[in-house]
């Protein structure tokens, strides 16, 4: 049996690849009103625990549900899907491709003339890859082909891996 | 029969109900307290009318002599015993105190790798040193507001570590404060400004103290303040302002490292004057007569010698809107917290860097002090209608030691508490019964390059083949940025019995010794004050309890329930009217076991409300593995 979607159930929500930030945001505050061990300063030990579990949990669903990527990996988990540990799905080639040749972009970066220039490509040619990974996430979740989700969930994390490098490379422009 | 007063919720029943909550800003270089009253937050003063309190204790063979400004007057003849600046030393192991050489004249003792000061009044742990200034504090907050203190909320750098936290936390132990809640400054900062202004947004909070530079960005809204990130440098503020200072003057003198320490504190003392005339003036006299040297520092060749020091806080802000994933054309308000914000050129980078003039009309000074206070009425209880709610995150990654001396990282930096991460680990031997964790913070790949924050225990896994033995280690951080570890065998059941051995923190005995070290009969008065403690404890249990039944007894428990629970209640009372310690501690744990089930009901019942009438059980209980 798959999991109960707990996590969209705690903010009252229906279990979708879309989630409203705004309204998420809001019932997140809202049950951390009621719920956060500053709420429950006086209280007995026992309430206190029991409040820092039960804020400790909407932590662990918002950050979930807020953040697509992660959002996406906890939808194909109530399918049975493991996609954060399992690596076998088929890469396909052009994907890897285009990783080799972001890759060596970016370790070449420092040593052109215009290194921001060169950032600033990779960050939009990234982040126009995200929307299009999104969105081919979007379709085959929709049309519960696992085969194509699980691999399009492969391209965002090393899209968003990269995006991690590239602010590093930033970083270490800017210092 | 008396009639019960029944008061609608979040209102203060009687004006003589309120309590008294104070915040408390323990700093570097100077401390203070507050406390909201009439509903607005006022710093409460010493009798020469003085908001600060600076953070120096001056020891004598007697014990303290002095705390503040009195003590302060000691240092420049007598450095050795005039203790300054512990908080930098908070949470820390000898070799790291080292590190700071020559700006800190004390002579250290090496306890089991922890410093300990050599003074007059014996050796002194920054912990009990800080405990003499928290002391000084509360007794002013007493005399002022006529009376006991019900709790306090105590400040500490959003940079600070586990270490560090529990370090403040043991130093308010020993200084009989009972502590709520430890703020993070900036957080504090933006609720003194927030609450203030009935501000929304996204506020950048500008922390350059004594000792520490912190930056935390947050977003408010509807009275929640919650912080996307925080970052900083815990070794970059006005000291090192002063030691730039103090450099350029030893370069002009030509003197050099053959300076004795009540020289060097002289000329630091000369820098800092300095630093504050430039603040107003274009160019100071600065005069040593222990180098014999004297000259003139402009506020141009000033802004040189800092200029880097600012650039690293600038670096530090950049970093941190990054770690938000914010722009900097996003943040509505910058506000400036601590004295060093107040030098123009900081003001100006500042200004520059955030495209927007600094919010400065709370004094920097006592802005961190105002918003504790502000937090403290709320917790303690005196304005619960309020919206009020900090969501704080956690400033440096927890980790644990894996094999080749690698560190896996089990709860991320930035995340919001409190948080829970479970992990689970196998054994590697036949029969093997105990296990050993080592947890570390920070932020790097190395275990030698994050702090060690504590090695845990694991014992009482019944013995399995190697590998079948499945223990689940959950990390909990709780609100105030504490870590807890709880371990339990799945396949079992079996819950391990875990014992921390912190590697820069004081053990429970230590804490009990030092307790005891400060009376002078020490066998009996620490009896005594542990039956003191335990029955405010207890006292506590019992107010919380009544309050619930008021609540919720006749909803939530039968009839036999509620008997049951209000004879445990009769028995306690009885047991804090005597003087057995034992007795008084075997009635509150039966109290807390019986109750036990009640809390976790009306803990239910209220996130029930909030969760529009979904069955609790069902979502915890099928969470996700």
């Amino acid at each position: 049996m798959n999991p109960a979607p707990v996590y969209f159930q705690l903010f009252d929500l229906p279990v979708s690849v879309d989630v409203d930030p705004s309204l998420l945001a809001a019932r997140y505050r809202e049950r951390q009103q009621a719920v956060h061990p500053d709420r429950h300063a006086g209280s007995s030990p026992g309430e206190r625990l029991r409040a820092v579990q039960l804020s400790s949990d909407l932590n662990e669903a918002y950050q979930c549900l807020r953040h697509p990527l992660q959002r996406a990996v906890y939808l194909l988990s109530l399918a049975g899907l493991d996609a954060a540990s399992d690596r076998t799905f088929r890469q396909d080639m052009d994907f890897l491709q285009q990783q080799m040749h972001w890759r060596e972009a970016l370790a070449d970066a420092s040593s052109s003339a215009q290194p921001q220039q060169v950032l600033d490509t990779l960050f939009a040619e990234c982040e126009r890859a995200t929307r299009m990974t999104e969105q081919a996430f979007r379709e085959a979740y929709g049309q519960q082909e696992w085969e194509a989700a699980m691999a399009a969930v492969g391209r965002w994390q090393f899209l968003e891996k990269f995006r991690a490098e590239l602010d590093a490379a930033e970083e270490r422009l800017l210092d | 029969m008396a009639l019960l007063q029944i008061s609608e919720p979040g209102q203060t029943p009687e004006p003589h109900a309120r309590k008294r909550a104070i915040g408390i800003d323990l700093g570097t270089t100077h401390s203070l307290v507050a406390t909201v009253r009439d509903g607005k937050p006022v710093v409460l003063r010493d009798r020469q009318d003085r908001p600060l309190l600076p953070s120096a204790v001056h020891y004598t063979a007697n014990g303290v002599d002095a705390v503040g400004y009195e003590a302060l007057a000691q240092a420049a003849e007598d450095p050795h015993n005039t203790l300054v600046s512990v908080k930098r030393m908070m949470g820390r192991g000898l070799a790291d105190v080292r590190g700071l050489g020559k700006q800190l004249p004390y002579r250290f003792v090496d306890s089991d790798g922890m410093p300990l000061i050599e003074t007059a009044a014996g050796p002194k742990s920054p912990v009990a040193v800080s405990a003499d200034i928290l002391q000084a504090l509360a007794m002013r907050a007493r005399d002022l507001l006529g009376g006991a203190i019900d709790g306090a909320v105590i400040t500490v750098p959003a940079y600070f570590d586990d270490a560090q936290r529990q370090a403040t936390r043991d130093a308010a132990r020993l200084a009989d404060i009972r502590v709520m809640r430890l703020l993070n400054e900036p957080t504090a900062a933006a609720v003194a400004y927030g609450l203030d202004r009935g501000g929304e947004g996204v506020v950048a909070v500008f922390d350059l103290g004594g000792g520490t530079f912190d930056v935390s960005i947050l977003r408010l809204h509807k009275g929640v303040f919650e912080v996307l990130s925080t970052g900083g440098d815990s070794a970059l503020g006005g000291d090192d302002f002063d030691r730039a200072v103090a450099e350029w003057v030893l370069q002009q003198a030509g003197k050099h490292d053959d300076l004795s320490p009540v020289q060097y504190r002289s000329v630091l003392l000369e820098a800092r004057r300095a630093r504050e005339c430039l603040t107003d003036a274009q160019q100071v006299t600065v005069n040593c007569p222990s180098l014999g040297w004297q000259g003139t520092l402009s506020r141009e060749q000033f802004e040189q010698l800092v200029a880097g020091l600012v650039d690293k806080a600038l670096r530090a802000c950049r970093r941190t809107l990054r770690d938000a994933a914010l722009d900097v054309a996003a943040v509505d308000h910058v506000v400036m917290v601590g004295g060093v914000t107040r030098t123009p050129v900081v003001r100006q980078q500042v200004q520059a860097f955030f495209g927007k003039p600094p919010l400065v009309d709370i004094d920097p000074d006592q802005v961190v002090a105002v918003g504790a206070a502000i937090q403290a009425d709320v917790l303690v209880g005196n304005r619960s209608g309020d919206d009020l709610l900090l969501l704080d995150v956690l400033p440096l990654s927890l980790g644990i030691e894996t094999m080749g001396g690698l560190v896996e990282k089990v709860i991320h930096r930035n995340t919001t508490l409190p948080v829970a991460r479970s992990q689970e680990f196998t054994t590697y031997k036949d029969g093997q019964t105990a296990m050993a964790l080592h947890v570390v913070q920070g932020e790097r790949e190395l275990v030698d390059d994050c702090r060690s924050l504590a090695r845990f225990e694991l014992r009482g896994i019944p013995p399995m083949n190697a590998g079948v033995a499945r223990i689940r280690v959950t990390f909990q951080v709780d609100a105030d940025g504490l870590l807890g570890v709880t371990a339990r065998e799945e396949t079992s059941g079996v819950e391990s019995r875990v014992t921390v051995k912190p590697s820069y923190g004081l053990s429970e005995d230590q804490i009990a010794g030092m307790l005891s070290d400060s009376y002078t009969h020490a066998a009996d008065d620490k009896e005594k004050r542990a039956l003191r403690e335990q029955q405010v404890e207890s006292s506590r249990l019992l107010e919380a309890l009544s309050a619930a039944l008021q609540q919720d007894g006749e909803a939530l428990l039968s009839a036999a329930e509620r008997q049951q629970l209000e004879t445990a209640m009769q028995c306690l009372r009885a047991a804090i009217a005597g003087d057995g310690l034992p007795l008084l501690r075997a009635a509150t744990d039966a109290l807390v076991a019986l109750s036990d089930p009640f809390a976790a009901r009306r803990m239910d019942a209220h996130i029930r409300h909030a969760l529009q009438g979904q069955s609790l059980d069902d979502l915890t209980r099928e969470k996700q593995p």
